[in-house]
């Protein structure tokens, strides 16, 4: 049934195409248009600072693309869309008469996960293109001095650690819809908890203490400094703390979307 | 033979305390497969709430339910029910075309050409590409009939699916439900305040008022048990020594109480009486009077 419903889901997602667009497909655009904008801006006017062009790490700071808040907001819209569009559009009773309750829950949290990675290996290769043609506009490149088997996995590391994160704020944008009914109280909620999380975790950026892997953010960053010091040998001062991140991460994704299913089971659709 | 809705003792309440609301009281109902059967009620009657019971979208507060002999309302019994409750809910950005294979999706179907004979079978099919935010009410009212029919459903829950047609369109909405019946042996239950409409097409009625069941019984029964003589004569006076305690007068006639085989013999009276028979006319009642009269009982 989760399979049955997972088609709707990737089916409506590909028809709702102007949403799905600002949701997963403005990010990868925006990071080429940007990057673009910015190499063009650095070569041709101010004249290159840095003489020389990093594609894989340029490559690895795409799949970062979703890890500040700001840039979340796609993420998030993405999010509100898939999980709060039944209560908006009043169709939670068109759907729950053919599929479980959930089925239909898990199955929207795949879809999104699908579009998200997605969204962020999209990210990655524009980003990469950057770096390519920042390497022609320099005519030098730096490589990792590392094997292809490290590249890959430091890349494998950093997309895990945004992709964790962003799926706690999918589980949270999940939560507050069901709670709220409301897809924009989802999209305003989620925003603002990001941000004060971002700003009540400052201090956690300088490492030090564990219990500020509680913020996603701190803990996503963890992971990806990780593969950074896999692909770059470069430390970071939150690396060490990478393995205590993943779980923290994947415990507050269980926590928060366990808790959105179970009030969604036991909540009375009267009245979408 | 098992009903299609069995419902026992079954209630929903809104609220806690000092705000809280019954929606519906303790209702009992058994609702037989092979007909259309017509949940009647005014505006806040519990009418919606029972078919939200029904197919699992509230929970019950008290009692329980069987949808086609099955306790536990699942989307195993729940693909065999089709449903429209309400306004149509149907996905703005899809167009008919996409909204059925979204719904078939959801159904575990993959059968186009059933798609596109229900959009046929609702007289959408010249409208197929456009987006349901395009649709008219009636239109979409359409689509969300099609949508319920899409699996080919058993069972087939209708609120108010008269609501924004046309004359024509209930008509052939009218028409539809009795082929469902008739000719494909699929039970439905459907909620409407044209009760003109539900005494063309229904077989069975129940009349709910304050989340009770008032009344029910089958429409012919309903209709029939409650006829009567309407008999315009003078003097007034005399027609009505004669009738006694079964005349009531009504504006410049007289409503007459009786059996339509004891007539004749009522009309001989009066003339023997020397009362002039101007109209003499028996009248059905109709179901809305039965509602008004049942719905005045439950108040």
């Amino acid at each position: 049934m989760i399979a049955e419903a997972l088609q709707a889901e990737l089916y409506k997602l590909s028809r709702n195409r102007a949403s799905t667009f600002w949701a997963f497909g403005f990010m990868p655009l925006f990071a080429l248009g940007a990057g673009l904008l910015e190499q063009g801006f650095v070569h041709f006017y101010i004249g290159d600072i840095i003489p020389y062009a990093s594609p894989l790490q340029d490559s690895l700071s795409g799949l970062a693309s979703f890890s500040v808040s700001i840039f979340q907001i796609c993420g998030i819209a993405g999010a509100a869309i898939i999980f709060g569009g039944e209560y908006r559009w009043e169709t939670w009773r068109a759907s729950l008469t053919r599929v479980d309750r959930i089925p239909a829950m898990i199955a929207k949290m795949i879809a999104f996960a699908l579009a998200i990675s997605a969204s962020m290996i999209l990210c990655s290769l524009a980003r990469l293109i950057v770096g390519f043609i920042d390497m022609a506009l320099t005519g030098n490149a730096v490589w990792p001095e590392v094997g292809a088997g490290e590249i890959l996995l430091a890349h494998l590391v950093a997309f895990a650690a945004s992709f964790l994160q962003i799926m706690v704020t999918a589980a949270f944008v999940m939560l507050v819809c069901i709670i709220t009914r409301a897809m924009t109280a989802g999209i305003v909620a989620t925003v603002l908890v990001l941000v004060a999380c971002e700003i009540a975790s400052i201090r956690g950026i300088a490492g030090g203490d564990a219990i500020y892997l509680l913020f996603p953010n701190i803990a996503g960053d963890a992971i990806r400094q990780a593969g950074q010091v896999i692909m770059m040998q470069r430390e970071g001062l939150l690396a060490g703390f990478a393995p205590m991140a993943a779980p923290a991460l994947l415990v507050e994704f269980l926590m928060l979307a366990g808790a959105a299913i179970v009030l969604f089971v036991g909540q009375d659709l009267s009245k979408e | 033979m098992t009903a299609a809705l069995e419902t026992s003792g079954i209630g929903k309440t809104y609220g806690r305390g000092t705000r809280e609301v019954s929606a519906l009281g303790a209702l009992d109902l058994s609702i037989p497969k092979g007909l259309v059967y017509g949940v009647l009620g005014p505006n806040g009657a519990g009418k919606s709430t029972l078919l939200r019971l029904a197919l699992g979208l509230i929970k019950p507060s008290r009692g329980s339910v069987r949808l086609l002999g099955e306790q536990s309302i699942d989307a195993r019994v729940l693909r065999r029910v089709g449903a429209m409750i309400e306004a149509p809910a149907l996905y703005p950005f899809l167009t008919a075309r996409e909204t059925m294979r979204a719904f078939a999706h959801y159904s575990g179907l993959n059968d186009p050409a059933r798609e596109e004979a229900v959009l046929a079978r609702v007289g959408l099919t010249g409208a197929a590409d456009r987006k349901a935010r395009t649709y008219s009410m009636g239109m979409r009212q359409r689509l969300a009939l099609g949508a319920a029919l899409l699996a080919r459903p058993e069972l087939l829950i209708l609120d108010e699916p008269t609501n924004g047609l046309d004359p024509a369109g209930i008509q052939e909405m009218r028409t539809l439900i009795r082929e469902l019946v008739d000719q494909e042996g699929v039970t439905i239950i459907l909620s409407s305040h044209l009760l003109d409409e539900v005494q063309k097409v229904c077989d069975r009625v129940a009349f709910i008022n304050r989340g009770q069941l008032v009344s029910e019984g089958n429409v012919s029964e309903l209709v029939a048990g409650q006829g009567g003589l309407f008999i315009r004569a003078t003097p007034l006076a005399s027609a009505m020594a004669v009738l006694g305690a079964r005349g009531r007068v009504d504006g410049d006639g007289i409503v007459v109480t009786i059996t339509e085989d004891a007539v004749p013999a009522l009309i001989r009276d009066l003339v023997m009486a020397g009362v002039d028979v101007f109209e003499a006319r028996w009248m059905t009642q109709s179901l809305e009077r039965v509602f008004m009269s049942a719905m005045g009982n439950g108040q």
